[in-house]
């Protein structure tokens, strides 16, 4: 029996070594070592947050937490100018999960504070562990953040990444250095996207991009659920958490009118938060305002958005 | 339950605990209650893909427990009715019983067989006659969808095995059914072998096992190498090439080489990685499991690859096919015929028996052409080697040396390695047409542009395999070399950090996320 629990003791012993010697090797190369994805798009959130992080506690703010929807069509110094107060932005690529920018975002939640979520027809994940990790390379307090939060997660597709950067590293390669405008450098200190995005520089790719269909039912109740207790956190918080309509190309929403009246309906019934659009389809923009896909606004299209949304956040405003 | 997967994990750690404790407590010690925990958890761990798979287990292995004591009580009639009989009538009436044996072993064995053959063959069986109908200008649509029982083929030879053996007297049949559906569905060996024989496993499954901690540590090492050789190697490789061998992507000219290599490389991996976690578990438990693999990729010769690799199923074969068709009456009078001849009567009757084993192994491994020819394929090899012997045996007095030298034997290891490469291009896809699209491919330009395109985006897939495989080689070789010299075992320390070090490995290079990464190649066959 002293022996089977000698074997036991012993095999977990070198379990837990083998795991913080991987977790220690694997940290090293993705924080330790210079950046690969300095370039990289999902740099941009990190801005977004270093901005968040500085906002004035005390100061209530407007923070629009989404996707690259949200991070192509919300221009927070254009919406700061015309609301007054500081306003902050959130989230970079649906890919990355709706529940790691919403927790990303939870601790600068404060009274008085606005968050505004923007929903669009793309039905995100939850954590999107390999875009996460371009985001969180080389930012120890993100990386280890996250690292508590899911392990398995990262156990599960660091070793891969490393391997690629320890490759690219040796070769003395850097990502996303050249491309347009999914970069970092897109985006200004504040995670503000202030790279120039012309009308038709990418209409056939605009074309060919996503066809939307509105319909109830099409968010998934593990969503609802999650957005509805985010509101109540709001709430808790003394903050008020509001919905409103992301940027869609018109010409891609397969509905009729009658089709998003019932989407509406439904949208209203399951979450508690209000949605604060007049009309589902008034960010449904046409071709002109919109840039490389069904979700992207260009830099008119934009402005549209924000205003729009600083018009739909008036009499909330005012409160 | 893939070895692979979380399920087994706590299924196993349950069992380890469980399975040691009736030797701490005094009044379950000498019980006899570990067998019966092995038989809860072999069938726990056989219907957990589905119950219903447990109907074939149940029926297959009741019908060779009926038959196998049917034998037992004609024996002992016989040996009671004859200890008051004359030689003469004593002779008859072994004559009456041996008849009446075979009677019930015939039926049996088609029975049985009949279970393997119907929900394996019977698709395969339907589609060729649609064919043969098809030719004749009669359409027709015959289908059938069975569900496939987990690891039919290798319990039904396992109860074949064991029905020979007792119709042939070598043991006693087993009387008790539970003890005999311990053996045959026994967890480690159930779904791809190795096919134990009763009387090697079942006396260890029977024994009462103390815990060894020296077992538990060499078995817990090799399961980690098992998962290792998985993960790291088999899974990895399969990443890069099955989208060829699936017909999903077109391969070229020297991607379809790494095709073969890859599946050659990543067939043995995943293969030998299962038996390593089945033969460690086993020994975690204290029951050694027969070895399957004896480094099979440094065979000289076609004939001894076969004696390396599945080392236990060319044995079934030998022993229950093979012998027995070279002692059949058939071929006992072709030889007789070729008296004269005495080259011809040894080489003939040999051949025929090879073709109608390798034809056998072929259908064994599955309802298509393609496992057909590749059985046919590796047949002609070890048949030319039989026919060509006296051939070998002047050419190598002739030149000892150099038969003898290393570079001689590296060459044949590398022939036999490109021949077995090329046998796999036959049976990796499963499919004949698409088999022969991608040998027709061997020579199409293009190859190299596809592999560099392949290795962009896939750098840690071919960098974690790359290193498995140099691993791998370097135990392989190591074991080659070693393995007629008496080997000093790895002390505690030593055992501990190898468990870090291919913890470490595992996690850094194992693909244990991917889809795939918890099936195993063989569970098809």
């Amino acid at each position: 029996m002293k022996g089977f629990f000698r074997f036991l003791l012993s095999l977990a012993a070198c379990f837990a070594a083998a795991l913080v010697l991987f977790f220690a090797a694997g940290s090293y190369v993705w924080i330790g070592l210079p950046s690969y994805y300095e370039h990289n798009y999902q740099k941009g959130l990190v801005k977004q947050y270093r901005a968040l992080q500085k906002s004035d506690p005390t100061k209530p703010k407007i923070l629009v937490i989404g996707d690259s929807s949200m991070a192509f069509s919300v221009d927070s110094a254009q919406l700061s100018k015309a609301t007054g107060m500081p306003c902050y932005t959130l989230g970079m690529q649906g890919g990355m999960g709706k529940e790691y920018v919403f927790d990303l975002a939870k601790p600068y939640i404060n009274e008085g504070d606005i968050v505004v979520h923007p929903y669009t027809g793309y039905n995100a994940g939850y954590f999107g562990t390999d875009l996460i990790l371009l985001s969180v390379e080389n930012e120890p307090d993100l990386y280890f953040d996250y690292l508590f939060k899911h392990p398995f997660e990262l156990l599960a597709r660091l070793k891969d990444r490393c391997v690629v950067k320890l490759v690219a590293t040796a070769k003395g390669e850097t990502e996303g250095e050249g491309v347009d405008f999914y970069k970092a450098e897109a985006f200004d200190e504040t995670g503000n996207m202030t790279y120039y995005r012309p009308a038709g520089r990418y209409a056939s790719s605009l074309e060919e991009s996503d066809h939307y269909f509105f319909y109830a039912g099409m968010y998934s109740q593990r969503d609802i659920d999650k957005v509805n207790a985010y509101t109540a956190y709001c709430k808790e918080r003394g903050a008020t958490f509001l919905l409103t309509s992301g940027v869609v190309y018109r010409d891609h929403v397969d509905n009729t009118e009658e089709d998003l009246e019932k989407f509406e309906a439904w949208f209203r019934s399951v979450f508690d938060a209000p949605l604060i659009v007049d009309k589902w389809s008034d960010n449904h923009f046409e071709k002109k305002l919109m840039y490389d896909t069904a979700i992207h606004a260009n830099s008119n299209g934009m402005k549209a958005y924000t205003q729009n949304l600083y018009e739909d956040l008036l009499p909330y405003l005012a409160r | 339950m893939a070895f692979t997967t979380l399920p087994f994990l706590v299924f196993f750690a349950i069992l380890f605990v469980l399975y040691y404790l009736p030797t701490w407590i005094p009044f379950l010690k000498g019980k006899g209650v570990q067998k019966w925990l092995i038989l809860i958890a072999n069938l726990v761990f056989y219907a957990w893909a589905s119950p219903y798979f447990l109907i074939f287990l149940g029926a297959s292995s009741l019908l060779v427990y009926g038959a196998s004591l049917l034998f037992g009580r004609i024996d002992k009639k016989t040996e009671l009715a004859c200890a008051s009989l004359e030689r003469a009538e004593k002779k008859l009436a072994k004559e009456k019983a041996g008849k009446k044996k075979k009677g019930i072993l015939i039926l049996a064995l088609l029975l049985v067989l009949l279970l393997l053959i119907v929900p394996k063959y019977a698709s395969f069986f339907l589609e060729n006659l649609n064919a043969i109908l098809g030719a004749f200008g009669v359409e027709t649509d015959f289908k059938v969808s069975l569900i496939l029982p987990l690891g039919l083929s290798f319990y039904t030879f396992q109860n074949i095995g064991y029905l020979v053996n007792v119709y042939w007297g070598k043991y006693p049949p087993q009387k008790n059914y539970f003890l005999y559906l311990t053996y045959i569905s026994y967890f480690p060996h159930v779904l791809q072998g190795p096919l134990d024989e009763y009387e090697e496993l079942f006396p260890a499954l029977c024994e009462e096992h103390e815990f060894c901690r020296e077992k538990a540590e060499k078995g817990l090492l090799r399961v980690l190498w098992g998962l290792f050789k998985k993960w790291a190697v088999a899974t990895q490789i399969g990443l890069l090439i099955s989208p060829y061998l699936s017909g999903e992507t077109e391969a070229l000219g020297l991607t379809v080489v790494l095709c073969a290599v890859g599946y050659a490389v990543q067939m043995y991996a995943d293969f030998s990685g299962y038996m390593d976690i089945a033969i460690g578990c086993s020994n975690m438990l204290g029951i050694p499991l027969a070895e399957n693999f004896d480094a099979p990729y440094f065979s000289t010769g076609v004939a001894e690859y076969w004696r390396r690799w599945h080392i236990t199923l060319g044995a079934w074969f030998r022993s229950y096919v093979y012998y027995p068709l070279m002692r059949s009456k058939g071929l006992s009078a072709l030889r007789k015929c070729l008296k004269k001849h005495k080259y011809l009567a040894s080489v003939l009757p040999t051949s025929l028996a090879l073709a109608l084993v390798w034809l056998c192994i072929g259908f064994w491994h599955g309802a298509d052409w393609a496992y057909v020819l590749h059985g046919v394929y590796h047949g002609l090899f070890v048949i030319s080697a039989s026919v060509l012997e006296p051939l070998y045996s002047a050419y190598h007095k002739k030149f000892p040396k150099l038969t003898a030298s290393v570079p001689y034997r590296i060459f044949c290891i590398v022939r036999t390695f490109a021949i077995v490469c090329f046998g796999y291009l036959l049976f990796a896809t499963g499919d004949i047409s698409l088999s022969f699209t991608l040998i027709g491919n061997l020579f199409a330009e293009g190859g190299a542009a596809q592999i560099s395109a392949l290795f962009v985006g896939n750098e840690y897939v071919f960098f974690s395999a790359g290193l498995g495989i140099v691993l791998m080689l370097v135990v392989d070789v190591v074991y080659e070399l070693t393995k007629k010299k008496e080997k000093k075992g790895f002390k505690s320390w030593q055992i501990y950090l190898l468990w870090i070090l291919l913890g470490i490995a595992i996690l850094l290079f194992g693909a244990y996320s991917e889809a795939d990464a918890s099936q195993f190649l063989y569970f098809q066959f």
